[in-house]
C-alpha cells in the first residue's frame, strides 16, 4: 500500500520541481489550479492501483448512452 | 490568439476527425452497414456542413475573437457555463483518443511493453508539444500530415490486383436503415471539426477552410473504407479491431515494400500525437479564458497528467471504447450541432448608441 502511494507522490514531486520556474511566478489562482489538478490525478491513480475492482466511469456511461442509441 | 495560415488550418481540421476515426471505427461501421459502409459516410459529412456554416457566420460577427472569448464576453455567466461544458466534452474526447492510441500501440506494435510505459511516453510527448503552443503544433502538421494524405492517394494503386468489386455489391440490399446506422456512428467523430473556431478567430477561420478540410477528410476516409471492403471484404473487416492497419499489412508490391504498415505508422502516429496535443492545448486555452490567472504552460502539464490517469481509470479495455460509440453521438451532437445552432441565433454583438 505504501509502495503504491510512493509512486504517484514521487511522480508529482518531479513534475512540481520541473514546473517550479513557471509556478513560482504564477498568481494564487494559477498555483491553486495546478496543485489541485495534480492532487486529483494522484488520488485517482492511487485509487485505481489499490482498488481490487475500481469503479469505471465507462461502465456507467455505456449504460447511459445505450438508452440514447436510436438503432438498438 | 493563435495566428495560423490557411494551409495549417486545413491540415489541422482534417487531422482532427480523420486520424482517430481510422483506428477502429471503420470496423464498427462495416459491421452495421456491410457493403454499403462507403455510403454511410456521406450523410455524416453533409450534415456537418451546417454547423460549420453557422459557426463561420457567428465568428464573422465578432472579429478577432475565438469562440471561447465570444461566449465569455457576450454572456459572462451562461457563457462560462457553456465553456465548462465544452471543456468537459473536449476532455472526454482527449481521454478517449489517448486511450485508443495507446491501446493501438500496445496491441499492434509493442505487445510486451506495459501500457503505463507507452501511455507515459505518449503523454509526455503531447505535453511537451502542447506547451509550445498552437503554432508549433500547426507547423508539425505541415511535416507529417501531407505525407499521410499522400499514402491514401497511392494506396489504391498498390492494391490494383487484389480487389474484388463483388464485395461492394449489391448496393442498398438491406435498405437505408443500416446506412443511417453507419452515419450515426460516424457523425460524432466527423463533427469534431467544430473545434476550429475555438482555436482561431474569424480572421483565420472561414467556411472555406472548414469545407476544404471536410472534403479532404471525406476523400481519405471514403478511400480507406472502399479499400477495406474491396480487399478485406465486409465479413473480415467487420471482425478486425484495426482494419486499416491490417489493410496496410496486405500491401506487398515487391520485397522492398513488404512492410508497408511501418510506413503508414510512421506518418499516422505523429498525426495522432498532434491531435492529442492540440486537444490539450484547446482545453488549456479554454480554462485560461475562464480563469485569466492560470498559466497555459504549467496547466498543460497538470492536465496532461490528469488525462493520462483518467485514460486508465475510465476504460478497462479497448472494447469499452467501442461500446461507447453506440450512444455517444446523441451527446456529441448536442455540442456539434445543437449548440452551434443556438449560437447562430443568440450570439450577436451588442449595439451601443
Amino acid at each position: 500500500m505504501i509502495l503504491k502511494l510512493i509512486g504517484p507522490l514521487l511522480l508529482l514531486s518531479i513534475v512540481t520541481i520541473a514546473e517550479w520556474s513557471e509556478i513560482r511566478t504564477a498568481n494564487l489562482t494559477g498555483k491553486t489550479v495546478f496543485f489541485l489538478v495534480l492532487a486529483v490525478s494522484g488520488s485517482i491513480w492511487f485509487y485505481v492501483s489499490t482498488a481490487v475492482h475500481p469503479v469505471r466511469p465507462a461502465v456507467f456511461l455505456e449504460a447511459l448512452f445505450k438508452r440514447l442509441d436510436p438503432f438498438t | 490568439m493563435a495566428k495560423l495560415s490557411n494551409y495549417q488550418l486545413i491540415l489541422m481540421g482534417t487531422n482532427f476527425f480523420t486520424t482517430v476515426f481510422i483506428i477502429s471505427l471503420p470496423s464498427q461501421i462495416i459491421a452495421t452497414s456491410r457493403q454499403d459502409a462507403w455510403l454511410s459516410y456521406l450523410p455524416a459529412f453533409l450534415i456537418m456542413v451546417i454547423p460549420l456554416w453557422m459557426l463561420s457566420k457567428v465568428m464573422h460577427r465578432f472579429p478577432d475573437q475565438d469562440l471561447f472569448s465570444v461566449l465569455k464576453s457576450r454572456f459572462p455567466i451562461v457563457g462560462s457555463m457553456l465553456t465548462s461544458f465544452y471543456l468537459l466534452f473536449f476532455f472526454f474526447i482527449l481521454i478517449r483518443d489517448f486511450r485508443m492510441f495507446i491501446d493501438f500501440i500496445s496491441v499492434a506494435l509493442l505487445q510486451r511493453t506495459p501500457l503505463t510505459v507507452i501511455g507515459g511516453l505518449v503523454i509526455l510527448t503531447c505535453i511537451l508539444s502542447a506547451r509550445s503552443g498552437v503554432q508549433v503544433v500547426a507547423r508539425m502538421h505541415e511535416l507529417f500530415y501531407p505525407l499521410l494524405m499522400l499514402i491514401t492517394v497511392i494506396l489504391p494503386f498498390l492494391f490494383y490486383a487484389g480487389t474484388d468489386i463483388r464485395w461492394m455489391q449489391p448496393v442498398l440490399a438491406q435498405g437505408v436503415k443500416p446506412v443511417l446506422h453507419g452515419s450515426w456512428l460516424a457523425v460524432s467523430y466527423i463533427g469534431e471539426i467544430i473545434i476550429l473556431p475555438f482555436i482561431v478567430s474569424n480572421r483565420t477561420f472561414q467556411l472555406k477552410q472548414g469545407l476544404i478540410s471536410l472534403l479532404i477528410g471525406a476523400y481519405m476516409l471514403e478511400m480507406l473504407v472502399v479499400l477495406n471492403l474491396l480487399v478485406l471484404s465486409p465479413n473480415l473487416a467487420s471482425r478486425m479491431m484495426y482494419p486499416n492497419y491490417e489493410l496496410a499489412r496486405e500491401v506487398r508490391v515487391t520485397e522492398f515494400l513488404d512492410r508497408f504498415d511501418s510506413i503508414l505508422v510512421t506518418f499516422w502516429l505523429p498525426a495522432l500525437f498532434q491531435k492529442i496535443s492540440l486537444m490539450l492545448n484547446v482545453i488549456c486555452h479554454g480554462i485560461k479564458q475562464m480563469m485569466p490567472g492560470v498559466q497555459e504552460r504549467s496547466l498543460s502539464t497538470s492536465l496532461g497528467i490528469l488525462a493520462f490517469v483518467c485514460g486508465f481509470w475510465f476504460f478497462e479495455n479497448p472494447l469499452q471504447l467501442l461500446n461507447l460509440n453506440g450512444g455517444w453521438p446523441a451527446v456529441a451532437l448536442i455540442f456539434e450541432i445543437l449548440l452551434p445552432l443556438c449560437f447562430y441565433f443568440m450570439l450577436k454583438p451588442r449595439f451601443h448608441r
